[in-house]
């Protein structure tokens, strides 16, 4: 159904290729699992596959590549993505319409179906991924589970024969990531050809029935997921585990730290979120602040550096009273989006000059570039590292390891382990297990404003 | 994070979009003939009337205070004019408040038609009258993009908070050249990201190819559209009386 014969690829504003000689094909009820480093050209392979390269993204692309028998080249964008369905990372990039249910309709509406059709359609894929509570939602209320159950309903919608996913799981907590781990091997069955470009690995062991490695453009090995098991391969591609120890990680006695005492907060016109609550964090240790979408950690590393306000609440920093207002010189927040926390006009200039903490991020080399001209992963380094450089007391990490490969991810959690030696109270707000095992100590679950 | 236009529970949201559109768009036309201070005050005071149900106090607060400052600047620049030359001074009639009084009628009727309708309901208004594809897709563009654009600029604010505390309008007017750096360079490359992923979504959704759109919830009409009209005849009768010396 995807064919891919001989494929390179250069973007218009680079010499060198970014995909070399590439071959793949994916049949009907076929998994096709494509992982490697962080820049190693994944993305731009369903890219490829999708059409939006060469229609939308243009470059020099030599090769052959099929969708359902239809050679991309002579179809039109429009006509390929009949047959060919794409999930992003972030599927609120890829809404085009404020509530969920215009959504779901839009592409079925711009298509010139009639009425009927449409809400005929709309009925059938809201029941089928049990989002009909939701159709009047605004998309940027939905929770990062719920926006993947639209993306993918507004998909398949259109009834597309193959689908390629880009790291669907990125920002997904684990439960929505089982649950779309079900969705899939439902779709492989159904039929579907299907590509899929991702980090994570583990939730694919039941599913994939090819893997691609890639490394600078090229595929260097493949195989059947059994190829992912062997660590030395992990570790020559820079690859996350293959599969998942669920370690329970106990909590020290509190001895020296932040504490934060009756805590209340709401916002205007909510119901409060924090009510008289109380959660210590112990210095020296990298604590894990987990929790469902939606249940107050963000707002809790706000009220931490104290960019919100509180209703009510102490904080004490090894026994000692913080007021509200001094809060944010004792703390760093880095929050998901590296776009806006760079404008420093170097790298080095962003971490004011430390170069040693370029050297443990594997920075130093782009010391004197932009920070906006670095690729993604690097760019996560780097406000990780501009975040350390303030040498604050607390620093507040907002999903770190979101779509970072295996490799980076270690990186990172040995610089935030070495801080944790130098007695700093490193807070993690993650749902990456694979980072929580690896490299915190502690895990703090917040349900229902209770901490466990 | 949502964009605060939505339907609110109300009269006015139970009146057909199209009607509101078509009362927005005739009176933006109808008041460019009223020059006569009554009629214009009669106007605007209609207008109040129309919005104030609605109860949103602070964008019409907002609105008016914004007219309030242009009068207030206008005034003072007249003043200025007329120590230089008499003839362009202060003038003592009610010349100067009729474009402020046109101005606060059409906020009047433009806040009552977008925060009664609701984004869903302005789009779906643009498939049904057939808008071409040059004016609805740029419109649909704005509605979707904004609210991200909004987030993105208050998260901006928040990392410059972080990294260098206190920063306000006062640093901004001080060092321009700092707040280009720290607020203009990111909210512009974040935008460009943005209408980047917004391009490619809608190259996936088929938008290039699209020959006829649906618009797949209809509004209903009903007998309080009929009252509008009659409301709004009513209104341009006595206002063109008003406007002519009156009765």
């Amino acid at each position: 159904m995807i064919k891919l014969k001989d494929i390179e690829y250069s973007y218009s504003f680079q010499k060198e290729k970014v995909i070399k000689n590439i071959s793949l094909e994916i049949k009907p009820s076929e998994v096709v699992l494509i992982t490697g480093e962080s820049g190693c050209g994944k993305s731009t392979l369903a890219k490829i596959a999708n059409g939006l390269i060469p229609h939308y993204f243009k470059g020099s692309l030599l090769g052959e590549v099929t969708v359902c028998g239809t050679d991309n080249l002579d179809s039109t964008i429009a006509d390929i993505s009949r047959n060919i369905g794409s999930l992003f990372q972030d599927p609120e990039q890829q809404f085009f319409c404020n509530d969920v249910e215009s959504e779901l309709s839009f592409a079925h509406e711009v298509q010139g179906k009639k009425i009927d059709e449409i809400k005929n359609s709309v009925a059938k894929y809201a029941n089928k991924f049990e989002i009909e509570n939701i159709l009047d939602s605004s998309i940027f209320s939905l929770s990062e589970g719920e926006k993947q159950k639209v993306a993918l309903a507004s998909i398949l919608s259109l009834k597309p024969k193959c689908l390629v996913l880009d790291e669907p799981t990125a920002n997904l907590s684990p439960e929505a990531t089982e649950q779309l781990g079900k969705e899939i091997a439902i779709l492989k069955e159904a039929g579907f050809a299907i590509m899929i470009v991702d980090h994570r690995l583990y939730w694919l062991a039941q599913i994939a029935d090819k893997v691609l490695i890639m490394k600078n453009g090229e595929v260097l090995k493949s195989g059947n997921f059994d190829i992912l098991h062997n660590s030395q391969t992990r570790n020559d591609f820079g690859l996350r585990n293959s599969s998942l120890s669920l370690e329970k990680k106990s909590n020290s006695i509190f001895c020296k730290g932040l504490e934060i005492k009756n805590l209340t907060f709401a916002y205007k016109n909510k119901t409060a979120i924090f009510k008289d609550y109380n959660i210590n964090f112990q210095s020296g240790k990298i604590i894990a602040l987990c929790g469902a979408n939606g249940i107050g950690k963000t707002t809790l590393s706000r009220l931490i550096t104290g960019l919100l306000k509180t209703k009510k609440g102490e904080f004490y920093l090894d026994g000692i009273e913080i007021k509200s207002k001094n809060l944010l010189k004792r703390t760093s927040l880095v929050l998901q989006n590296m776009d806006h926390q760079l404008y420093a006009r170097t790298v080095a200039d962003e971490v004011d000059g430390k170069l040693e903490l370029l050297e443990q991020l594997q920075l130093a080399k782009f010391a004197a570039r932009h920070p906006q001209s670095l690729s993604g992963g690097q760019k996560q380094r780097l406000v990780i590292a501009a975040a350390i450089a303030r040498n604050v007391d607390i620093i507040i990490l907002d999903e770190p390891t979101s779509g970072l490969d295996g490799k980076n991810m270690r990186i990172i959690g040995d610089v935030l382990r070495k801080e944790a030696k130098r007695n700093k109270i490193i807070i993690v707000i993650t749902h990456d297990l694979e980072f929580i095992n690896k490299c915190c100590d502690e895990q703090l679950t917040i349900k229902k404003g209770e901490e466990v | 994070m949502n964009l605060q236009i939505k339907s609110g529970d109300n009269y006015l949201a139970n009146i057909n979009t199209l009607t509101k559109l078509f009362i927005t768009l005739f009176f933006s036309i109808f008041i460019v003939f009223m020059k006569d201070e009554t009629a214009l005050i009669f106007l605007f005071a209609s207008s109040c009337l129309y919005v104030l149900p609605m109860k949103k106090y602070k964008a019409m607060l907002i609105g008016y205070a914004m007219i309030l400052l242009m009068f207030i600047s206008s005034i003072g620049f007249s003043y200025l004019l007329g120590l230089m030359a008499k003839r362009y001074g202060l003038k003592e009639d009610f010349a100067m408040l009729i474009p402020f009084l046109r101005v606060g009628f059409m906020i009047n009727l433009t806040l009552a038609l977008t925060l009664s309708s609701g984004v869903k309901k302005l789009v779906n208004v643009l498939k049904t009258l057939k808008f071409p594809r040059t004016i609805f897709l740029p419109t649909i563009v704005i509605f979707r993009f904004l609210p991200s654009f909004i987030n993105d600029v208050k998260q901006i604010h928040e990392s410059i908070k972080i990294k260098i505390g206190h920063f306000n309008i006062l640093t901004m007017i001080s060092s321009p050249r700092l707040f280009i750096r720290l607020m203009i360079i990111p909210a512009v490359i974040r935008a460009l990201r943005a209408a980047d992923d917004l391009s490619a979504a809608a190259e996936l959704k088929g938008i290039s190819g699209i020959n006829k759109i649906t618009n797949s919830n209809p509004e209903k009409w009903c007998w309080k559209d009929g009252l509008s009209f009659v409301i709004l005849a009513s209104i341009v009768a006595i206002s063109t009386v008003l406007n002519q010396g009156g009765v």
